[in-house]
């Protein structure tokens, strides 16, 4: 699908239509930061490139910050691309959170692109991505 | 069903001002909906959704969880040492269930 | 066959050999040191929230049934190393026991109590619970007197081929362990840390769960938990890994 169509069905369509045609990371990242590209910049993102099992991701995401009232991460969000849901997770934080330093275990569908995007109290945004493979265990007994 | 069950490892005590680590682990399936069980049926999306921790009644973080968290799941977050008091960690499920637990913590 | 093809027929000889000659391992030694961190940190590892279950059904009273904790007192002294003896020929009825087992004979026959069933929530919680107290105590469990004729049919049922694939246990935890099968590397098929979270299952399982998982993968036949079959490969696991302290609850992917 062309980008033009994908975007009007972005805008057009209820969220839950939208996963016919699974929209692009960058279009899912606009979403949470009202249209801003965010900055790849001030944040790490430690995930697995081999992933050992999809149920159960590690992932732990630094973002530089003072902290403080006057400059702080609002908030961190998980972004996994071909999940069938790919808003995966969202951290607030505030000034008393002292560090923006988040670790979690997260399920991901498939092999695809995770990405991370922080709201800085400046009305910026940071973001960082990764590539990740899931690989398939040798017995998989359904249960 | 298994009864919920959380366990939350932090620091007892800690010193004004000092940045504690929170780890948070929770015992549910946290079932993403669709699956078929055992017996054929539709298993319904039932997940924690959020988890808020307030700490001495002012809320120091927030978790929205969907249905890409991992089932039984672990957080770990951090939050400054500002005074002695209690630490509530509320969890709500899919359908409205409420889940608590309180920790303290010792501002020396 | 080409000279190529004999060489390489060679070292493959040799790796096998290499692996029979190797000290056995436990599960965890073919863990991700991220895994193996994991496993051992009680704040991360989600064994203990079944743990932790077990540990209140085991001090809870119900009624006027004893609780599990009015026969064996302060359990972290008086149950630590119990785990490590099971299976075990049970004196009374001359059958061979897993820890599972045993637990679930005190709760029909001293607590009169409806059994909770094999692989029930309770029964995992329990087990691990008290496999927990015997975290880090070498295997010490007997092949000898009354165990000899399971421990013998415990082999046998390892050393023979079974299923569509005709493989046998041997073939791949003695003479292919540390080489690749799809995602994981093949372990010695060591069962000291079950009952273990495994994350293909999201949540804790038996040992026994495993063993019907191993023979789903070699299309053979599956064995009820509990089966006669599967205690006295138990049995055989259990003696082979004579010394490896028991690491329950275990994280395996």
């Amino acid at each position: 699908m062309a980008a033009g169509a994908a975007g009007f069905a972005l805008a057009a369509l209820p969220a839950s239509t939208q996963a016919a045609a699974p929209p692009a990371l960058a279009e899912l990242i606009a979403r949470v930061t009202e249209g801003a590209v965010p900055e790849r910049s001030k944040i790490s993102f430690d995930i697995p490139q081999l992933v050992e099992n999809g149920n159960s991701v590690d992932v732990a995401i630094l973002v530089e910050s003072p902290m403080t009232e006057a400059d702080h991460v609002r908030w961190i969000h998980v972004i996994a691309e071909k999940n069938p849901f790919p808003d995966v997770a969202r951290f607030h934080l505030t000034p008393r959170s002292g560090r923006a330093d988040i670790r979690a275990t997260l399920r991901l569908a498939t092999s695809q692109k995770v990405a991370v995007v922080a709201s800085l109290s400046s009305g910026g945004y940071v973001m960082a991505d990764a590539d990740i493979v899931v690989t398939l265990s040798a017995c998989i007994d359904g249960g | 069903m298994a009864s919920f069950n959380a366990r939350i490892t932090m620091p007892a005590e800690a010193k004004a001002g000092e940045i504690v680590e929170i780890r948070v682990l929770v015992r549910h399936p946290m079932d993403r909906g669709g699956q078929v069980d055992a017996a054929g049926r539709v298993v319904p999306r039932k997940i924690l959704n959020r988890l808020t921790v307030t700490y001495v009644g002012e809320p120091v973080f927030r978790y929205d969880m969907h249905t890409g968290v991992s089932a039984n799941p672990f957080v770990s977050f951090t939050t400054r040492a500002v005074e002695t008091g209690d630490l509530l960690f509320e969890w709500r499920e899919d359908g409205g269930a409420t889940f608590t637990r309180t920790a303290r913590l010792v501002v020396t | 066959m080409s000279a190529a093809g004999r060489a390489l027929a060679i070292v493959l000889l040799a790796l096998a050999g290499t692996a029979l000659a190797d000290e056995i391992k436990p599960g965890s030694a073919f863990l991700s040191p991220q895994m193996q961190r994991q496993q051992e940190d009680e704040a991360r590892n989600p064994g203990w929230l079944w743990v932790e279950q077990g540990e209140e059904l085991f001090d809870r009273r119900d009624g006027t049934t004893p609780a599990c904790l009015s026969c064996h007192a302060d359990p972290r002294q008086s149950l630590r190393g119990a785990a490590a003896r099971y299976p075990q020929v049970d004196a009374a009825s001359g059958k061979l026991i897993n820890l599972e087992g045993r637990i679930e004979q005190c709760r029909v026959d001293r607590q009169k109590q409806p059994a909770f069933g094999y692989e029930s929530q309770e029964l995992l919680g329990l087990t691990a619970y008290v496999a927990s107290l015997s975290k880090g105590v070498p295997l010490s469990v007997s092949a000898e007197g009354a165990a000899k004729p399971f421990y013998e049919a415990g082999k046998a049922f390892y050393q023979r081929r079974q299923g569509q694939l005709n493989l046998a246990c041997t073939q791949c935890h003695d003479r292919l362990v540390g080489q690749k099968l799809r995602g994981d590397t093949i372990s010695y098929g060591i069962g000291t840390g079950y009952p273990a979270y495994r994350l293909e299952w999201n949540g804790l399982g038996s040992l026994h769960r495993r063993l019907r998982a191993c023979s789903l993968g070699v299309r053979a036949r599956q064995f009820d938990y509990g089966s006669d079959d599967y205690l006295a490969l138990e049995l055989y696991l259990a003696v082979r890994a004579k010394g490896l302290a028991l690491e329950a609850p275990g994280l395996r992917r």
